[in-house]
């Protein structure tokens, strides 16, 4: 035991005498991070004003690519190209040329932009930009049966794009003017949290109310959007006063399909077994596809102005008026298809699916808002701000539902229905907002801001037409709706000393929401009301001109209460919450030739509903004459643990006059799984340990040329999928970098 | 090929002595600067009067900012303005604003990160904005030179809903049937900045749902959640037909995994989201 305090005294010895050596050193360059020093710095890497960069970048990973892609945000096969190209020239006195591009394939990252811009006259730019974004396919992980279920053969990534075209005239003396158009793409497929079930869970069959059927099956999304947008903006200044106007008009396309399967593979025998006969597990239920198209089209136009008028030097009044009108049509299908045995063999049939969905829909705002900046003294500045909203909107639908029965014969009715809402709301929301800083290095600052909103919600839910020409009484919901927020903080930011500074805020978040019923739905009641309170502190010391530790700690705490249509019913704690955040980076840069960066954060989440209130279900009899076994009801749903700490340290180092070295390295550590609630529940709670760490060097190889190579390795273990998309492996990266 | 590093006492003993030797030679043989990011190598602090000569558009409204309050009347130079985000300005000033000599936010975090560290833990999560990665950054959603960095109640131009769905439209809607989990904004379920949950969700089960949608015990009566639905829709051994049985639902799943409340954000359909 002494000689290992010994050594580890030696060790610290050692360190500490390393560390004091190096801060001794004399600086040659800049000091500490946000105190750099005037000496020389001759032998900095050369900053390229026009230069292109190529990279390539390789990963040879064992396990699941498809969760090393979604993690790292880079394809596993790696890839390589153009990671940045500048090119910056000037063609006259007063016109400069820019291009950057980038064409990173694998990742799939282009970008070309071109901007000419001639000084007091004005610019173009114009570009297309896209990147790409993976996903993994990953459904649930049933630790009982160790179900685990992988997407077939599905490349799941979705691409955004982006094409944009901006003139801007900007004369001297003269309205501003800028007219822009883009065009944003959004494609391809991604996973989805709607999951699909089966029953291939290992639990008993027949054991009501406790059900065999697990919803872990992943599924996926087909997208396919585009979003325009032409705009022109003007500002002018006359006087004192500054003004703004934009006028746009939009249109958006979009066309999504999801896909859930549901108890794949999985077909019920035929005949039906008895209800208490225990079932195979592989032969336990119908196997359903679902397929459903979502599809909308919108166009928009909206006008917007404001003002900022300097009536004193003192007195700041700020205007704006805007309109803004949404037309829409929507379309869709929804195909539902079971796979049911009969005795002549399996019937595929649609159920519980729509078709022909049609509709449209009209959106409609007007806004108007007005605030007072004013210095009420040299040391005190008020602004009071009022914000007035008038919203209308309405949309109505049509399909037509099939229902199939028979069996082996099997008849499909389609039968009409029709949908409805019309909403319209008025807001108020007036803001107080103050700033003191007559006291040396103390700046008070808090604010108040609410909203009062009334509206009125007419809905009308799906009905037959044929069989009821107008919709029923149960097909009719009228709401008057009611909102009313108040959000508040008060902070100060003290400059203790040259060693110390503070920062902190309380806030607290209260809103309330009420929904009641009028004229046919009398007795309909809805309110929710929230709080959620707390407070962010922020330190930062510098104990010594190299060192810097900067921390964080954020608290807050929610409720949640909500009052039922049920009669009779009392407020209900429906949500409590409780949220502690611990962030600290510390800086240390004992010469100019190395810096050290390390981060950390800690963080406790809980969320509470019905946990530990569920109770115990006791045993009983059904009416259908099926014995219930009792059951402990708080293991359905337990509260959302929602904990992780994570990390990371960066070192940067000069080697050599040509060499510069960087080592990386990250930690995330989550640990709240708890299979044991797998019995009555699908444990969603996130366990993972991951890690990476890199070292790069940056070399020069003359004053037009400079490379970086970078090796790391990463390894992440997922104990919420079972350890199915567990990866490891090392990824190297280079590029070079040649002025232009 | 995989590699699996093994650190040993004499890995880290003479792999760091040599690392120290190597930093103490280089310090004298290399007169060059480097410095974490966001600060820039061999720069000065020249104060924001100088960043507002070419840069009025950003500076003009800064006082409206939020970010503005905590600036001291008695600062010191970089502690507050612009350089606090930016870093020192001395080789853009100089350079007339040659690329690379000043910090600029939308390309690099790390400013933002200085004093907002818990988001820089939150972004570093695998469900996040691509921010680490360069493909989205803080001031796509955050305004920091005028006006409320968080666009929420009080008189921010658009609404906090806006800031997602200009680049999220397909939950845009309109719809026939509008979540009214929408009113209240995106971030009733979503953390933007990144969770341990799938899709960034505050809460992945059916907690998620439920904090708006449970409510007192009682007989219960049909499409509400309350403990007793979620207990059993058995009462005293006889099964209440009026009453949905979510405690089987939830034994399955979430409340919008398949077949169930399918469409959170809004439907053409179904009043209760179903599809």
């Amino acid at each position: 035991m002494q000689t290992k305090n010994f050594a580890a005294l030696r060790v610290t010895g050692l360190l500490a005498g390393a560390a004091l050596a190096l801060s001794s050193v004399p600086v040659f360059g800049a000091a500490a991070a946000g105190q750099p020093g005037t000496s020389p710095n001759e032998d900095a890497f050369p900053n390229y004003e026009s230069y292109i960069k190529i990279t390539g970048q390789a990963a040879s990973i064992s396990g699941d690519g498809a969760a090393f892609q979604n993690r790292v945000r880079q394809p596993e096969n790696g890839g390589g190209g153009i990671e940045d190209l500048h090119v910056s020239r000037d063609v006259s006195k007063t016109t400069t040329v820019t291009i950057d591009g980038r064409a990173l394939t694998g990742a799939e990252n282009y970008l070309a932009r071109i901007n000419v811009t001639k000084t007091e006259f004005g610019s173009v730019d114009a570009g297309y930009k896209r990147f790409r974004t993976f996903y993994d396919g990953v459904g649930g992980f049933f630790p009982l049966s160790k179900a685990w279920y992988p997407l077939n053969k599905q490349d799941l990534h979705v691409d955004r794009g982006q094409f944009w075209a901006e003139a801007r005239l900007a004369m001297k003396d003269a309205p501003e003017f800028t007219l822009r158009y883009s065009n944003e793409t959004r494609s391809g497929k991604k996973d989805s949290t709607s999951w699909g079930d089966s029953d291939l869970t290992g639990l008993p069959n027949n054991n009501p109310p406790i059900s065999p059927a697990r919803k872990f099956m992943p599924s996926y999304l087909k997208l396919g959007e585009r979003y325009e947008v032409l705009e022109g903006t003007m500002k002018q200044t006359f006087g004192k006063t500054t003004a703004h106007l934009r006028i746009f008009g939009d249109r958006s396309h979009k066309l999504d399909t999801r896909y859930v399967t549901r108890f794949p593979g999985e077909i019920r025998p035929f005949p039906t077994p008895a209800a208490t006969l225990l079932v195979p597990a592989l032969n336990m239920n119908n196997e359903v596809q679902l397929t459903q198209t979502d599809g909308a089209d919108t166009k928009s136009f909206g006008i917007d102005g404001t003002t900022a008028t300097v009536l004193t030097a003192n007195l700041t009044l700020r205007t704006g008026l805007s309109y803004h009108l949404v037309n829409g049509d929507f379309n869709g299908n929804r195909l539902l298809l079971t796979s049911t045995p009969t005795a002549t063999g399996v019937v595929v049939v649609s159920t519980g699916d729509f078709r022909e969905l049609a509709g449209d829909s009209r959106v409609k705002v007007y806004e108007g808002r007005i605030s007072l900046e004013m210095a009420a003294s040299k040391y005190l500045a008020v602004t009071a701000g009022l914000r007035a909203e008038d919203s209308y909107a309405k949309g109505a639908s049509a399909f037509n539902v099939l229902a199939a029965s028979g069996t082996p014969a099997v008849t499909v009715a389609s039968t009409p229905r029709l949908a409805a809402s019309r909403v319209k709301d008025q807001s108020l929301s007036p803001e107080l907002d103050f700033r003191y800083t007559g006291i040396a290095d103390l700046a008070l600052y808090g604010s108040g801001s609410w909203r009062i909103l009334n509206g009125d919600d007419r809905t009308t839910s799906a009905y037959n037409p044929i069989t009821s020409p107008a919709p029923a009484a149960t097909n009719l919901f009228f709401n008057d709706w009611s909102e009313n927020r108040g959000h508040y903080n008060l902070g100060a930011s003290w400059r203790q000393s040259a060693l110390l500074t503070l920062r902190g805020d309380v806030f607290q978040k209260t809103h309330g929401n009420k929904s009641v019923g009028y004229g046919i739905r009398i007795g309909d009641n809805y309110v929710l009301d929230t709080q959620f309170t707390g407070l962010k502190l922020t330190g930062i010391f510098r104990p010594h001109a190299t060192v810097t530790c900067t921390t964080r700690y954020v608290y807050q705490t929610g409720k949640m209460q909500v009052t039922g249509i049920i009669p009779g019913a009392e407020k209900y704690d429906s949500m409590s919450s409780k949220n502690h955040t611990i962030d600290e980076t510390f800086d240390w840069n004992p010469t100019a030739q190395f810096y050290l960066q390390a981060n950390a954060n800690l963080v406790f989440n809980v969320i509470s509903t019905v946990y530990p209130r569920a109770g115990v279900t006791p045993a009983s009899v059904s009416t259908a004459g099926v014995a219930q076994a009792s059951f402990n009801s708080n293991n359905v749903l337990q509260n959302s643990d929602n904990n992780y700490v994570n990390g990371s340290l960066l070192v940067g180092a000069v080697l050599t006059k040509s060499d510069d070295l960087q080592l990386i390295g990250t930690y995330y550590r989550a640990d709240n799984g708890n299979a044991f609630l797998a019995p009555l529940t699908l444990p969603f709670g996130v366990a993972i340990k991951e890690y990476s760490l890199a070292v790069g060097l940056k070399h020069k190889f003359s004053k037009k040329w400079n490379g970086t190579a970078k090796l790391g390795y990463f390894e992440s273990k997922n104990s919420t999928t079972g350890g199915n998309t567990n990866f490891r492996g090392p990824l190297a990266y280079i590029a070079f970098e040649h002025a232009l | 090929m995989t590699i699996h590093p093994r650190w040993t006492k004499n890995t880290l003993i003479f792999g760091g002595a040599a690392l120290w030797g190597l930093l103490l030679i280089s310090c004298v043989m290399a007169h060059r600067a480097v410095l974490a990011p966001p600060f820039i190598a061999g720069a000065e602090f020249v104060g924001t009067k100088e960043c507002a000569q070419c840069h009025e558009d950003k500076t003009d409204n800064f006082a409206s900012a939020t970010h503005n309050r905590i600036v001291l009347s008695n600062a010191s130079l970089g502690s507050t303005g612009c350089e606090s985000c930016h870093g020192q300005g001395s080789l853009h000033v100089k350079s007339g604003g040659a690329r690379g000599t000043i910090v600029n936010p939308r390309r690099s975090p790390e400013t933002c990160f200085q004093c907002h560290l818990d988001k820089r833990g939150q972004f570093s999560l695998p469900n996040s904005h691509p921010v680490l990665a360069g493909q989205v950054s803080c001031a796509d959603c955050h305004d920091v030179h005028s006006g409320n960095a968080v666009r929420d109640t009080g008189t921010a131009y658009i609404n906090t809903n806006a800031t997602c769905t200009k680049c999220h439209v397909a939950q845009k809607g309109p719809f026939v049937f509008e979540h009214a989990a929408m009113k209240e904004g995106c971030t009733s379920c979503h953390n933007p900045h990144g969770t341990i949950n799938q899709r960034m969700l505050v809460a992945r089960d059916a907690n998620l749902c439920l904090r708006c949608h449970l409510q007192q015990p009682a007989a219960g009566s049909s499409g509400q959640i309350n403990a007793n639905a979620i207990r059993s829709a058995v009462v005293n051994g006889v099964k209440v037909a009026s009453v949905e049985n979510h405690n089987t639902r939830l034994m399955q799943g979430t409340c919008w995994s398949a077949s169930c409340h399918e469409a959170p954000h809004g439907s053409n359909v179904n009043n209760h989201f179903r599809r």
